[in-house]
């Protein structure tokens, strides 16, 4: 599969140092590390804001820039579309035209995605003879996208979309980029500080610290090999898994969700699924690590309606925390404490029950 | 008391040739102002504090000395003046044009400092945001740039303007205080009152001349109301 961007650059300004060299493929990349460590900077110079001191970026095939060759196509020309953290919605322009400013400049034969599609698809249709002010946080952020897809741009990168919004309405503005995703198949570059937000996402994770590639790979295998690490709160490590709607059970509340082959079954107690779902659409559900307890026999008698069997592939200790990749069928991560681990004698191999609540599974649906 | 509303010719050459003057030196230099502000706002480069100096001189050089300056450079016998007057026969000194050309840069600082400040409240995010989705540098500054800036360009005209109209010092050093070509509504007060007995005919130019800078800051004050509702609404 090509990559779509292929990128590698050095800038240097005053104490920060920044030397990346990576490739984005396809599909959705989340970059994640902490604030003000590289990240925004990697967006400005793919997207030609700003200019490496040295280095060479490929996008779509097309080398936007090179100091050898003295190439540095400028910005306009580089056909991606840029939402910014903060919007920056023309205050001038009412929504419209804040949505056509893109559209407007393409000549009509390159103009591959539709104003009605768009404005359907994010729901901001009865914004449009509005102005930016008179929008909430959460409407402010699609019309941005909205902006940005109207260009026709070969990939979108999305610096922090979820920061301007509250926790609320993060799931929403997540709904959205997933429904952008599948309906245009247009490649993703998400930028956040926030692990969960990503992984709801993609587990294709570039991390950036200091100004430099930590790693880049696949979520697990990131955790796997130690690369990722669960900070002091836990924030690290996340669960997100896409499973199909089983059984509704509304007079008790309670929705049942299974893997693929239809083996695995998860209970999962969510209001949001319990009205007039489909069978078998799809959903993503995140558990934290953190709230997975390992048990060697089934329990009964108690409250837990998550029992899933599974075998522990590996072990990875670190101080007084001991992760384990646990599979139930799909991979696990649960997260123990050292003593705990050593007074159940717990080691690779071993056949266990992960035990979680239906109330510690989070819902994020994908229409 | 009727004698105070009897206008008489040269009053009303006075008049026309005030408004002529201040309409064309504003419309004139405005132009320059938004690139020469743009460029100060925008851009960074070795000797830009000497430019900014040069483009303030005539702010705070007493007029009659840029009057001079003007006269020593674009006079007959000036360093520019002369080649053109050997070229061409064309003599600017002591003309309209002279007093067109006093106003322009009298006013042009004005002009350029407002419209420069405007410009420098303009979020360079919002260029940028522009540039991304396809817009020129040219389109960016036309569609982005000028309407959010517009409130100070349009004080900067008016200001520009009201200077125009008033302006004296520049004026009457080099394009002289003759009478229907070059003697502006300042210039002819000054005139009257150095001839005794002319009370009425000053205090009627006084009175044009109030009602005039009058008229110019309500217009002013409506436009720049007018440009800061159409950006919010």
């Amino acid at each position: 599969m090509k990559n779509v961007i292929e990128f590698q650059s050095r800038l240097s300004r005053g104490a920060f140092q920044f030397d990346m060299k990576c490739s984005f493929g396809e599909g959705i990349t989340g970059i994640y590390g902490p604030s003000g460590h590289g990240k925004t900077t990697l967006l400005q110079l793919i997207s030609g804001l700003l200019n490496p001191d040295n280095g060479r970026i490929c996008i779509g095939g097309k080398v936007v820039f090179d100091n050898e060759e003295k190439i540095n196509i400028p910005s306009r020309y580089r056909k991606l579309g840029v939402v910014f953290q903060e919007g920056r919605l023309f205050p001038h322009l009412s929504v419209e035209e804040n949505l056509r400013y893109g559209e407007k400049l393409l000549p009509k034969s390159q103009r591959q995605i539709q104003f009605d599609d768009v404005i359907a698809t994010l729901e901001i249709g009865h914004l449009l003879q509005k102005k930016p002010e008179q929008c909430s946080g959460g409407e402010k952020q699609r019309i941005a996208m909205g902006r940005a897809l109207l260009s026709s741009p070969q990939m979108l990168l999305m610096d922090e979309p979820f920061s301007a919004v509250d926790v609320t309405l993060r799931e929403q503005i997540l709904i959205y980029l997933v429904r952008i995703h599948r309906k245009y198949r247009i490649p993703m570059l998400v930028v956040s500080h926030d692990l969960p937000d990503i992984l709801r996402l993609t587990d294709e994770i570039l991390m950036v610290r200091d100004g430099y590639v930590e790693a880049f790979g696949k979520y697990l295998d990131l955790v796997l090999s130690r690369k990722m690490k669960p900070n002091g709160s836990g924030e690290g490590l996340l669960n997100v898994v896409s499973l199909y709607v089983h059984e509704v059970d509304e007079k008790r509340g309670i929705t049942t969700l299974t893997g693929e082959q239809g083996t695995r079954k998860i209970k999962v107690h969510c209001e949001a699924c319990s009205e007039g779902v489909a069978l078998g659409r799809e959903v993503k559900v995140s558990v934290h690590p953190g709230d997975i307890a390992i048990s060697l026999h089934p329990v009964p008698d108690i409250s837990i309606q998550n029992q899933l069997e599974g075998t522990i592939r590996q072990l990875l200790q670190d101080s007084g925390q001991v992760v384990c990749l646990v599979d139930v069928g799909f991979p696990l991560l649960v997260e123990l404490t050292k003593s705990s681990t050593d007074r159940l004698g717990l080691k690779e191999g071993d056949r266990v029950f992960c035990l979680f609540k239906s109330m510690s599974v989070k819902v994020c649906e994908i229409d | 008391m009727t004698d105070l509303f009897n206008f008489t010719t040269s009053d009303l050459s006075a008049i026309s040739l005030s408004l002529k003057v201040a309409v064309w030196s504003s419309v004139i230099a405005l132009p320059f102002a938004i690139a020469i502000g743009w460029f100060l706002a925008r851009t960074r480069f070795r000797g830009k504090a000497l430019l900014e100096g040069l483009i303030h001189l005539p702010l705070v050089l007493p007029p009659v000395v840029t009057g001079y300056l003007l006269l020593i450079i674009l006079g007959t016998n000036g360093i520019i003046g002369k080649w053109l007057y050997d070229l061409t026969g064309i003599r600017i000194a002591f003309s309209f044009y002279a007093a067109l050309l006093a106003s322009v840069v009298v006013s042009f600082p004005l002009i350029t400092r407002s419209i420069r400040l405007a410009i420098e409240l303009v979020d360079e995010k919002y260029e940028e945001a522009a540039r991304t989705l396809g817009a020129s540098r040219l389109k960016t500054f036309l569609s982005i740039t000028m309407p959010m800036a517009s409130p100070g360009i349009i004080s900067g005209f008016i200001l520009g303007f009201a200077r125009s109209l008033g302006e004296f010092g520049a004026t009457i050093t080099f394009a002289g205080n003759i009478e229907g070509e070059t003697q502006t509504l300042p210039l002819a007060v000054f005139s009257y009152m150095q001839v005794p007995g002319q009370d009425t005919a000053t205090f009627r130019l006084v009175m044009i001349s109030v009602i005039l800078s009058l008229l110019a800051m309500i217009v002013a004050e409506f436009l720049n109301r007018r440009a800061i509702n159409r950006s919010r609404k």
